[in-house]
């Protein structure tokens, strides 16, 4: 008598069997083959959150899909709200490489239990990637706070048999969100293009002369606006050599004077450069405000407001721009000599 | 000749070093940026007690500069309130009050300087005092050379001291509430509310400016959002402007800057953004003024109203020619027809 085990045949048959049983889990049956690639994005990582996501698969079986299922994590347990209504979809804002899911829909089916919610699908083509978003709106809260949590996606046709299905990852993190903050101080700018401001060219009896100019920019969140004062230091050009000053021509009345060839005077002119769009509106105080090459207003010893930007509040500036041209004219009789010479101070400040 | 020569070489020079080249070369110009922070400074204490303030200034040249710090104070004059810097006055011995840690420092580029400023206020001290800080580079205030005048610049930074005294009155009142125009073609109508400070310390008034036609109210523009003060004894003019309406006068903006006509005003535009034509503006219009100030008891309230209309002529006139085209075509119509049954009828009745 034999014993079974020098049998060749039960050799053979016992040894399938044990390579088969160590195999066979591991091979997938053709129902679940897995996607080409799947994924969850949920809106929110923050533990016990509510949230809404991304959900994106691209077939790899051929089938003709009637639904798709998204498993969401159980451990720790992710809440669904079973009133399937609240599972609202869109395809408006999906990756840019991927398709709109195909008849996609409001859930047809949640169930908490399962962790399961079920959309409605038509039939999907191989290779395509195809997404939706779901509401973060009473629909699915997350877990608590977990760094591996197992979820899936599958496709099903209408008899519910499986086509796709992939096993995906999903975390939480405690915080997901980053607070940013920051301060805008009140601020005032204020910029001169230069120190020096020199006359075109030699004064001369025969005409007004005036000097390149200098600008003054203003830049502020000062809500009131701003506005600019000059003063003068000696209500003239004056010549230490010659010792003589060229007068300033007229009073501060609200007006411009305009200068005359042949006729001793001197003024300051300001010119509207940039009213900068948005906030204050620029406005050159009329004494200052000349409307010709000869024109200015008069010197005084007194700080004098040459422009203020005004407006609804926020009466903010954002590059007002100004600039100051002082304008002379002497007589034949001015003495002659090259140091006239002025100060001229000036001052911004937002109002108050 | 060549002692000549020289002799008129030598001659040209020296005349030339007095009198100066016929067309002027620019003297070396060095540019300002200065930023100051922050902005008016409201400060109050009792009499007998000390207040500070950090003042914060940078500038935002390439170079190292030299800063210094003056004391100067403001103001407002005038009906419209203008605001004035003016340098110290014989009586002003509230400048004596206020200290700097520092009157002149070294600032690096974009670097903040802080100046603490301490005020201290003695127990004669009373109601409001004005204060501007004002920065500026030390050296710009020196005479230059020939034909080149010297530019000065300076950023002040606004202080505002009450000093607590049970004397202390706020009142303010309506000096003008103005509508621009009496007669709009179309929005923006725009308004001056000119208040007074009748009392003897700056006050803040806030409230809003009710546009009403008949019973209805249809817009609530706000007036002093920023908190300006008026200061004793001076107005202020706070502007308002209604621009909720269809088609609707803008600015012309290019490059972000408003476009200027030649005389330096901003050039406007009609725009017609026709999700707004419910807007559509036409009628008899009244502002109504309501601001409130803190006396420091209650609330007050200050109240005014100003009618306006806002009347589309052009577009009315183009309505009116319109409709006077049609009525004369169907007149014309009807007078035919009339006249063609008239001579059927009267020959109908040869017949």
């Amino acid at each position: 008598m034999h014993r079974w085990s020098q049998r060749p045949l039960s050799r053979i048959i016992v040894v399938v069997s044990l390579v088969l049983s160590a195999i066979v889990p591991f091979i997938p049956t053709a129902a679940e083959a897995g996607f080409q690639q799947a994924y969850v994005r949920l809106d929110r990582m923050k533990a016990s959150t509510a949230t809404g996501g991304l959900v994106c698969a691209q077939p790899a079986t051929a089938g003709t899909e009637s639904k798709v299922i998204v498993t969401f994590p159980t451990v720790p347990a992710y809440t669904l709200n079973t009133t399937a209504a609240n599972w609202t979809v869109s395809t408006a804002n999906i990756p840019s490489a991927a398709t709109a899911w195909p008849g996609i829909g409001t859930a047809s089916a949640v169930d908490n239990s399962a962790k399961t919610a079920t959309f409605p699908s038509s039939d999907l083509t191989v290779g395509t990637l195809y997404c939706f978003t779901f509401s973060g709106t009473n629909t699915l809260t997350t877990g608590t706070a977990s760094a591996s949590q197992q979820a899936s996606v599958q496709t099903q046709t209408s008899g519910s048999v499986v086509i796709d299905l992939t096993q995906i990852a999903l975390s939480n993190i405690t915080d997901d969100q980053i607070v940013v903050s920051a301060t805008v101080p009140p601020s005032f700018i204020f910029t001169l293009n230069g120190n020096a401001d020199t006359f075109n060219t030699t004064l001369d009896p025969l005409s007004v002369v005036s000097t390149a100019g200098i600008t003054a920019t203003v830049t502020t969140n000062a809500k009131g606006g701003w506005i600019a004062w000059a003063k003068d230091s000696n209500q003239g050009l004056q010549s230490a050599t010659a010792g003589y000053t060229i007068p300033t021509a007229g009073t501060v009345n609200g007006s411009p004077n305009t200068l005359t060839a042949g006729t001793e005077g001197y003024v300051l002119d300001t010119d509207l450069t940039t009213d900068a769009s948005g906030g204050c509106t620029l406005a050159i105080d009329g004494e200052y405000n000349g409307a010709t090459t000869a024109a200015g207003g008069t010197f005084s010893g007194n700080f004098q407001p040459v422009a203020a930007c005004t407006g609804t509040s926020p009466a903010t500036a954002n590059g007002d721009v100004i600039t100051l041209i002082e304008r002379a004219a002497i007589s034949g009789a001015t003495p002659a000599s090259s140091d006239y010479t002025d100060v001229i101070t000036v001052v911004g400040a937002g109002n108050f | 000749m060549k002692r000549f020569f020289l002799t008129a070489l030598s001659l040209t020079f020296v005349a030339s070093s007095l009198l100066g080249p016929a067309t002027a070369t620019a003297a070396d110009s060095k540019p300002l940026v200065l930023q100051t922070s922050p902005l008016p400074i409201n400060l109050a204490t009792n009499p007998g007690t000390s207040v500070s303030a950090d003042l914060r200034v940078k500038q935002n040249g390439s170079d190292t500069e030299r800063l210094k710090v003056t004391l100067m104070k403001f103001g407002a004059f005038g009906d419209q309130g203008k605001p004035q810097l003016l340098d110290r006055q014989p009586g002003d011995d509230y400048f004596d009050w206020a200290k700097f840690d520092k009157t002149q420092f070294t600032a690096p580029p974009n670097v903040w300087q802080t100046v603490h400023m301490t005020i201290n206020v003695p127990k004669t001290a009373a109601f409001g005092y004005y204060y501007a800080v004002v920065f500026s580079r030390v050296g710009d205030d020196v005479r230059q050379g020939g034909r080149t005048n010297a530019i000065n610049g300076g950023s002040a930074v606004l202080v505002l001291l009450d000093a607590k005294s049970p004397n202390a009155k706020r009142q303010l009142e309506v000096a003008s509430f103005k509508s621009e125009h009496m007669v709009y073609e179309f929005l923006p109508s725009k308004f001056d509310v000119n208040l007074k400070n009748i009392g003897n310390v700056h006050a803040v008034p806030q409230g809003d400016v009710f546009i009403m036609k008949g019973n209805k109210q249809i817009a609530t523009l706000p007036i002093n959002a920023g908190f300006g003060n008026i200061l004793p004894n001076s107005n202020r003019v706070y502007p308002v402007s209604w621009d909720d309406g269809f088609p609707l006068y803008q600015q012309v903006v290019e490059n972000g800057k408003v476009k200027l006509d030649k005389k330096g005003n901003a050039v406007m535009k009609l725009t017609w953004d026709w999700s707004h034509l419910p807007k559509f503006r036409m009628g008899h219009y009244t502002a109504h003024l309501f601001a409130v100030y803190d006396d420091g008891q209650r609330d007050v309230p200050i109240e005014a109203d100003v009618s306006f209309w806002v009347i589309p002529w052009r577009f009315l006139g183009v309505l009116l020619l319109v409709l006077l085209v049609v009525g004369f075509g169907f007149f014309s119509g009807f007078r035919g027809v009339w006249r063609r049954a008239a001579r059927l009828g009267r020959r109908k009745g040869r017949r």
